[in-house]
């Protein structure tokens, strides 16, 4: 064996890693007759020590508790907030897949809300006399979806309904502006809406740590292009909707406003 | 999620972590983050170093872990992966140390002329005092050679599993490492010098 081999394999030796048995005789046998050899196994061996010295010492060297504690947190608020757990750890083919069954139940939603606004419109609608005087509207049938919730005080309920039955009257039937004050611009300044419905399969869906609210207008034809049902008496109404935004940009629900 | 006798891999793991299980995350980072922060803290010198790493290294785990491929290793690589480029990167924004030259760089003496000199640099040395030795010496090495002295020499990695680390040669890794450890015999005995004229300083004066 010569001292270039010899150093090949000094630093396995020292360690006495696995090696042939006849090279590692070889390699003894060499050192035994060569100083620089005998040398440099020496100092692979000291070296081989402190290593471990080192290594043992640094044995229990962990992260602190309290980088556990954030990070467990950090997780913990993660999955509540975002659809990226689920959604990004399936391959890129099924998240597609995925964004577009969550289109179509929000379509399915957007359906079902049309036909419930439009089922009420159409109600109000029959309750104007011939001589355009407002009867009350007729209780309409229980709704198969979350009825509309009213955001208002109790006392002014019976507003709420003057309001829901003159806003069915035809535009042309439309009496002059009042004045601000009256009861019925005051009703005007209430909205009617349904409670949010989740577009995504949290269980809290609305509770998103950070996002906006954005609200939007559809018009009866881009309904009626969606293949939603369209009132046609509405034709110059439109619908309107909140769609809670989170801020990856996903829509998280959805509720229906009037 | 009920924690289970039954030993998962980190593989599983990792799959159960990204679909929610903070279980899961909280065990695989049980698991892993010794060596993630040993590692660092070994590269850096830096206890706060190695701590910044350690969060990174598990932050990014929970929003990328998707792209962890098990065909191209294992999830310790992919952990030691990211410890490698995050403790890199944060070691050449902050330079902190001074790595000592290359072979032939320092001195005029051989390589073999230096081991004859001092064949056992921790003569008289405690364990404690030949740790410390050790570290500094290891700090002072060039990065590429100080990483894989970082995961075979005191990680206890494999060289198959160093070289997926780094992405680099098995071969790559022998040689590197064989000449770090040349390097750290060298450095060591500067070291032990100095140390040993300081003591004899001291003695002196307290004498």
């Amino acid at each position: 064996m010569t001292c270039r081999d010899f150093e090949n394999i000094a630093s396995d030796l020292a360690a006495k890693r696995l090696m042939e048995a006849g090279t590692r005789e070889r390699a003894l046998r060499h050192a035994a007759e060569c100083a620089a050899c005998a040398a440099r196994l020496n100092a692979e061996r000291s070296l081989g020590a402190g290593l471990r010295a080192l290594a043992e010492r640094d044995e229990n060297e962990q992260a602190p508790a309290h980088l556990k504690l954030a990070l467990r947190a950090a997780f913990d608020q993660q999955a509540r907030t975002s659809t990226a757990s689920v959604l990004t750890f399936a391959p890129a083919r099924a998240r597609n897949w995925l964004r577009w069954g969550l289109a179509a139940a929000a379509l399915i939603l957007f359906a079902g809300a049309v036909a419930f606004f439009s089922r009420g419109v159409t109600l109000n609608s029959n309750s104007v006399s011939s001589g355009g005087e407002v009867k009350p509207a007729p209780t309409p049938a229980a709704p198969e979806q979350a009825p509309p919730r009213i955001i208002v005080p109790d006392n002014r309920e019976r507003k709420i309904e003057k309001y829901v039955a003159g806003d069915s009257k035809p535009s042309t039937k439309r009496r002059a502006p009042r004045r601000a004050t009256s009861a019925n611009d005051l009703a005007g300044n209430i909205e009617t809406v349904t409670d949010y419905i989740p577009l995504t399969y949290l269980a809290d869906a609305t509770a998103v740590e950070s996002g906006i609210v954005v609200r939007v207008e559809l018009s009866p034809s881009a309904l009626a292009a969606m293949g939603l049902p369209v009132n046609i008496e509405q034709t110059d109404s439109r619908i309107k909707a909140d769609v809670v935004l989170g801020d990856d940009g996903v829509a998280r629900a959805v509720r229906f406003v009037k | 999620m009920a924690k289970t006798g039954a030993h998962k891999s980190d593989e599983e793991l990792l799959r159960l972590m990204m679909a929610g299980d903070g279980d899961a995350f909280e065990e695989l980072y049980d698991r892993r983050q010794g060596g993630v922060y040993r590692f660092a803290l070994r590269m850096s010198g830096s206890a706060e170093i190695a701590e910044d790493v350690t969060q990174d290294v598990f932050m990014a785990l929970m929003r990328d872990g998707h792209q962890f491929d098990p065909a191209r290793g294992n999830v310790a690589g992919y952990l030691f992966g990211m410890a490698r480029h995050r403790t890199l990167k944060r070691l050449r924004r902050e330079r902190t140390f001074v790595s000592i030259t290359e072979d032939g760089e320092e001195g005029g003496e051989t390589f073999d002329e230096l081991l004859i000199a001092s064949a056992d640099p921790f003569a008289d040395l405690t364990r404690n005092e030949m740790a410390d030795l050790v570290r500094q010496a290891v700090l002072a090495l060039p990065e590429h050679y100080r990483e894989v002295v970082a995961l075979c020499s005191l990680g206890e990695m494999s060289y198959e599993q160093a070289a997926e680390v780094i992405g680099c040669p098995v071969g790559t890794i022998r040689s590197r490492l064989n000449r770090a450890r040349g390097m750290l015999v060298r450095k060591l005995s500067v070291v032990k010098e100095t140390a040993d004229s300081v003591a004899f300083a001291q003695g002196g004066i307290r004498l």
